[in-house]
C-alpha cells in the first residue's frame, strides 16, 4: 500500500529532476537548430602554397557565421581539404562563399556561391532529419 | 488587504473542513497557439508546456513551464535602462517561462474549474535566468474522467500586482476585459494521481 501511494510522488520527483537538470537539452529538442559542414577542396597543383595558405568561409542567411583555417588533409586527387562546421543555425536559406588566400601571391581566390535551404530534406542528405548537411566547395 | 482577510479565512476554513482524501497530484502537457509568442506565421508550431499541480480540498497550486522561442525571449528581456535611456538588448535564445500559481479548484464531477494567481521565472538556454516577468492570473475549466482530464485555461500576465489589482477593480465595475482581454489560451491534457 505504501509503495502505491509513494509511486506517483516518485514519478513526479523524477520528472521534476529531469526538467531541472536537462533544461538546455529539452530546449534543444523542442527548438532544434541546424548544422552545415563545409568541405572546401583546393586544387593543390594550382595552389602549391596550400600548406601555408588559409581558406575562409562565410555563411549568410537567417544566421550568419564565418571561419578561417589552414588545411586538414590531402586526398588522392591532389586536392587539399579544409573542413568547417557551422552550428546553431536557424531554419532558412543560406548562401556560402569560400576564399583561398594565397600566401605566395597575396591573391584571394573566390569560390562560386553555393546555396542550401535548412533543414535540408533532399533525398541525397544522409541525415533524414535534415538538421545536418554537408556542402562541398571546390577552388581550382 | 483587510478586505481580502475575511474571504481568505472563509476559504481556508472551508478547505480544512473537507477531508484530506481529496488531495491529488496531477501531471500534464499543454499546447498554446504559436502566434501568441509573436510568430506571425499562421502555421506556426504550437508552444508546448509542462504542468505539475497539487490540489488539497479546494486549494490548488501549480507549476507550469512554457517552452518559449528565442524571439519571444528576446522581446521580453530587451528593455530601456531607466537611468541612461538606452535600449539594452535581450538574449536571443529559447527558454522556459515558469509560472508558479496558487488558487482554488473545484471539481463537481465531471467538471473542473480553477482560478489562480502567481509569479513567474524565466530560464534562458545557456543557464541565464531572469526574475519576475510579471504577475500571473489564470482561469481554467474542463472535464475530468477518473484518472485523466482535459481543460482549457487562460493566462494573463500583468506587469505588477498593482496592475492586477486595478484589473480586479474594473471587474468590480462589471468590466472583465481588463482581466481577461489578451489572455493566452492553453489546451491542457492532465493525468491525476
Amino acid at each position: 500500500m505504501k509503495i502505491k501511494k509513494l509511486l506517483p510522488l516518485v514519478l513526479l520527483a523524477v520528472a521534476a529532476v529531469l526538467m531541472l537538470s536537462s533544461c538546455d537539452a529539452m530546449l534543444d529538442a523542442i527548438f532544434p537548430t541546424n548544422q552545415i559542414i563545409v568541405d572546401v577542396s583546393v586544387d593543390a597543383l594550382t595552389h602549391q602554397d596550400y600548406a601555408i595558405s588559409p581558406v575562409s568561409v562565410y555563411v549568410s542567411g537567417p544566421s550568419s557565421a564565418s571561419a578561417s583555417k589552414h588545411f586538414d588533409g590531402y586526398d588522392n586527387y591532389n586536392y587539399a581539404h579544409y573542413t568547417f562546421s557551422f552550428t546553431g543555425l536557424k531554419d532558412g536559406f543560406y548562401t556560402i562563399n569560400a576564399y583561398y588566400d594565397s600566401h605566395f601571391t597575396g591573391t584571394t581566390w573566390p569560390s562560386s556561391t553555393y546555396g542550401i535551404s535548412m533543414p535540408d530534406r533532399s533525398p541525397y542528405n544522409p541525415d533524414s532529419s535534415g538538421r545536418s548537411a554537408t556542402v562541398a566547395i571546390t577552388i581550382n | 488587504m483587510k478586505k481580502l482577510l475575511v474571504p481568505l479565512v472563509v476559504v481556508t476554513l472551508l478547505a480544512l473542513a473537507v477531508p484530506a482524501a481529496f488531495a491529488e497530484w496531477e501531471l500534464g502537457i499543454g499546447l498554446t497557439p504559436g502566434q501568441v509568442a509573436g510568430n506571425t506565421d499562421p502555421n506556426a508550431d504550437p508552444l508546448l508546456n509542462f504542468h505539475v499541480g497539487y490540489s488539497w480540498s479546494i486549494l490548488y497550486a501549480s507549476w507550469d513551464s512554457y517552452a518559449m522561442p528565442d524571439y519571444w525571449v528576446y522581446q521580453n528581456t530587451t528593455y530601456v535602462d531607466p537611468s541612461s535611456g538606452y535600449l539594452v538588448s535581450g538574449v536571443l535564445a529559447p527558454g522556459f517561462l515558469n509560472l508558479f500559481d496558487v488558487g482554488l479548484k473545484i471539481a463537481p464531477r465531471p467538471f473542473i474549474a480553477f482560478a489562480e494567481i502567481g509569479t513567474n521565472y524565466l530560464y534562458v538556454r545557456g543557464g541565464l535566468s531572469y526574475g519576475r516577468v510579471g504577475v500571473n492570473f489564470r482561469l481554467g475549466a474542463g472535464l475530468k474522467f477518473g484518472f485523466w482530464g482535459i481543460n482549457l485555461s487562460g493566462t494573463q500576465v500583468f506587469a505588477s500586482f498593482t496592475d492586477l489589482s486595478a484589473a480586479f477593480h474594473q471587474v468590480g465595475h462589471g468590466d472583465w476585459s481588463y482581466l481577461t482581454g489578451g489572455m493566452v489560451p492553453t489546451l491542457n491534457f492532465t493525468i491525476y494521481f
